[in-house]
This record gives structure tokens, sequence and C-alpha cells, in this order.
């Protein structure tokens, strides 16, 4: 990933939930975020400690992998559902691979992940006014 | 002089062997043409005749062939083919569930007599559905050249032969499709590992050529590119070894190869057998690559004197098994403290915890540094 895209204090003061299993994607998320001022929340890497924050925490938006080590998202992208909260989805899987119903209106970012389109995508996400 | 009595006991006790026999044979079978041609074999003895053939009902529906057989001429099985309507007499018994009895030929009005048979000089003849799953296999035909009667005990053993011999088919298809299937996967992994490769070279290519003519690019681009060939090393270990698990230990030797020095033996390594998962195996890989690189290049390995001793354990625990692995550098020259927020201390202490669920420390001891992660197995 590189950094090209961020543009500094884009994300500022947004708090912002990394749900990813791999170590490197989830440290390169987190200073991508963070160059563009967000808080994150996590990384966390199992459906398991992504919702256990949630119950005690409530970010602005989430970014949500597919497959967090051999397990579906699934029960993290309903909760996220359920507590209104706007998530991207992070991932390898092409869209015709991801057929559940709570990824239905998912804004889907494939990895590689280009900071200029997650970027956007977060933007498009989050209410303008901050 | 044997009785009749005699001689239904006996021609009783033959089909149960038959059928005895058939039943054996038809589960240890591997080749379906095999298993028909001695399904008509036995058929034949256990009703007493010369000839029998099994019809396979063609994709389509519209013929059957003549797959199996025993005692015709040549040119006949696995040549010709019957109409799969009702003019033919297998073509008949495909719409009967009952076995369908010509006990003479010049007298059956039910269907035509095709010029095989007339040839064989048959003269009576039952034909048996064989069923299937979708739809029947085909048709099981007795055929004998003199004029003959078959009662009730014949009727009884054909249907339940040809019941056996559909599973036996129906065993044989299933067999096939799931061997088929396996195939198809073990191709697609194959085609899989393939491509993992040769994307990771396409990185490594794609690094090369990039133009990095600064000292400061140079060292970026070297640095990326012994990470990049210590993650494709343990990936290759895993792939090449078709396995999900890799052996610790060869993962290690894998590993410091490249940072023995001309005097081998300034890396040891010791520990029990143990088979780690894939996933952990790829972060370990780039662990020990990144602690190697940095005891070459400030540590024990700079030196000539300089030792390094990788060692781990396993222990049993209430919640599972715990990895317990150690890399100490001796005799390494005075260096300051690795710089907490560089890349390397990254790796070694948060990334390796994050993937590993588990505690990694790095210490910076006398004679060269000291690195301990704890980790579960996580094999339940």
């Amino acid at each position: 990933m590189t950094f090209s895209g961020a543009t500094t204090n884009l994300l500022s003061g947004r708090r912002l939930l990394v749900v990813e299993d791999d170590p490197f994607i989830s440290v390169d998320l987190q200073d991508l975020l963070a160059s563009a001022g967000a808080v994150v929340l996590g990384p966390v890497p199992t459906v398991r400690a992504a919702l256990a924050l949630l119950e005690t925490d409530r970010p602005h938006a989430a970014l949500l992998d597919l497959n967090l080590r051999g397990e579906r998202s699934t029960p993290v992208a309903e909760a996220l559902q359920a507590a209104a909260v706007p998530f991207v989805l992070v991932t390898g899987y092409s869209a015709s691979q991801i057929d559940e119903p709570a990824f239905r209106e998912a804004t889907i970012v494939s990895k590689p992940v280009r900071a200029s389109i997650l970027m956007r995508a977060l933007q498009r996400l989050l209410p303008t006014a901050s | 002089m044997a009785t009749d009595e005699d001689q239904t006991a006996e021609r009783l006790r033959r089909q149960q062997d038959v059928l005895a026999e058939f039943g054996l044979h038809a589960f240890r079978s591997r080749d379906l043409d095999e298993l028909l041609n001695h399904a008509a074999e036995l058929v034949a003895e256990g009703c007493d005749v010369r000839r029998a053939k099994v019809l396979e009902l063609l994709p389509g529906g519209k013929e059957l062939l003549v797959r199996a057989g025993v005692n015709w001429n040549p040119g006949v099985v696995g040549h010709v083919r019957f109409g799969a309507d009702g003019d033919s007499p297998a073509g008949y018994a495909l719409g009967h569930h009952e076995p369908v009895i010509s006990s003479d030929l010049d007298t059956e009005t039910r269907f035509k007599i095709p010029a095989v048979l007339i040839e064989h000089g048959i003269r009576s003849m039952v034909n048996v559905i064989i069923a299937g799953e979708n739809g029947p296999f085909g048709v099981l035909e007795v055929d004998a050249a003199r004029k003959r009667e078959f009662d009730i005990h014949d009727i009884s053993f054909l249907r339940n032969y040809a019941n056996l011999l559909a599973a036996a088919v129906e065993r044989h298809r299933t067999h096939n499709a799931l061997a088929e299937a396996t195939r198809d996967q073990s191709v697609l992994i194959q085609e899989l590992e393939h491509r993992v490769k040769n994307m990771l070279s396409l990185v490594q290519s794609l690094a090369n050529q990039t133009i990095a003519d600064e000292p400061a690019a140079r060292v970026f681009r070297d640095t990326f590119l012994g990470r990049l060939q210590a993650l494709a090393q343990a990936e290759n270990l895993v792939l090449d070894g078709h396995a999900q698990e890799i052996e610790l230990e060869q993962l290690v030797r894998r590993s410091i190869e490249p940072f023995e020095a001309a005097d081998a033996g300034a890396l040891i390594a010791e520990g029990p057998p143990l088979r780690l998962p894939a996933r952990s195996a790829r972060i370990i890989a780039l662990v020990l690559h990144e602690l190697g690189t940095n005891a070459t290049k400030h540590g024990a390995l700079s030196v000539p004197e300089g030792r390094v001793r990788i060692s781990w354990q396993v222990e049993d625990r209430a919640e599972g098994r715990q990895v317990r692995l150690r890399w100490r550098e001796e005799g390494g020259p005075e260096v300051p403290p690795p710089d907490r927020r560089g890349f390397g201390t990254r790796l070694l202490t948060n990334l390796a915890g994050y993937e590993l669920d588990g505690q990694a420390e790095l210490k910076h001891a006398v004679g060269g540094l000291e690195y301990r992660i704890a980790f579960p197995l996580g094999d339940g």
C-alpha cells in the first residue's frame, strides 16, 4: 500500500475500527488511517475479538476483512449494521464470492488496497459534518 | 437317480452361491467392464445357460449397447446395439420392474427378435432391468439355446441378482465421480500453488527492476527483497510439502541458512519435533529472517566468535500446548539497544504476537539480543 492517497486530517477525529487478521495488513491500515488523522480501534484479528470490542465501543465506521482466520466475518457485519455503524469490506474475494445478506449493500475495497480508493470509500461512508 | 426335488435344491444352492460370490466380487472390483463381464458369467452359471449379457442404456436413452457378455461370437460385446423402445426384448424389459420371461421365442409376440439372437440360436430368454439412482443403468439378459421354462426360483434369483448388480454399478459410478472430483481439485490446488509462486517471483522482479540509484533506495530495496524471499521460502516449504503443517526444525534450518558463515556452527538450533500450522510458519520465517539479518549486521554474527542459539520447547497446559521459541546471541559486540519504532522491532514483537496470539519479548542482553516468543499451538 502507498500512502500517497492519504491527505492529512481527512479523517480527523474519526474513530475507525479495523478488523483484519493479517498482522502486516492490519499494521499498514493502522498507519494509513492514523496518518489521515483517524483514531484506530483495534486492530482485532477475530470475529470474537471484534464483537467484544463492539460491546463496549461504538466507532464512526469500520474496515472489515471477510475471512478472519478461516471464519467469515458475517456476525461482525451484522453487529455493525445493528449498531448503525457503516463499514467497508476490505477483501481479496471478488463480489461474486460474497453472497451473505449482511454484505449486500457493502462497499467493497479489494486487496491489495490502494490508499486513495480506501480513503474515498471511507469519505463516502462518513457524514461530512465533523 | 436324482429326483426333481433334489435338482431344485441343487439349483437353489448354486444360485445362492452365485449371489454370494458376485456380492463379494462386486464390492471389490475396481473396473466396471470387468465387473459386468463377471456378472454375465456368474448369472449364466446360476441359470445353467451358456450365454448372458449386460446391456447398457446409452446417454440419450435411445439405444442399448451390449456392454458385457459371455460366449457370444466376436463383434457382439462392445458393438451390437438395440433400440431402447419396446421393439427389442431388452427395450421392452426397460419398461417393466419385474423380469420379463420368454420361454419360447418362436411364439413371442411382445417384441421383435433381434438378428443376433437368431444367429446364436437363442430359444428362451429372461430380461431384467438394472435399476439406477437416476434412471435405469440397463438390462441383464439370460439366453438359452434350448427351449426352457424359468420357474419362480429362477425369477427370484434374477431379481435379486439384478438388484445386487444395480447397487454395484451405482457404487462404481459414485466412486468414479468422487475420484474425478478429487482429481479436479488437486489440479486446481496445483494451479493455485503455481500462481502463488509466480506472483511472488513477479513481485521480486518488479522490485529488482525498479531503479534504485541512491543508497537509501538500495537499502530499502535490499531489505524489502530479503523479507520477501524469507516469506517466499516459507511459502515454498508449505507448497512443496503439500501439507498444511511444517516441521519447525526444517523451517528453522532453512531460515538461518542464509546467515551461516563459512565456518558453520555459529548458529545452533535444537528442539523437539514439532509441526506448526502453515500460518505460524510464515511469520516465524519472517521473525528468523529479521533476527538473522540484524545479527549479521550488528550482532553476534558480525564477529567471528559470535554464536546464536535457537531453541524451542513445547509445554502441555490446561488450555492446550504452548510453544516457547528463543533466539539467544552470545559473544556479540557492544551495540546500542534496537530502535523500538523500527519495522524490524515491530515485526518481532507486535506483529508476531498478533499473528500467533502470543507474547513476544526482545531484550538487549550482554553479548547480543535475546528474543523469546510464546504462543499456543492451536491444535486443540
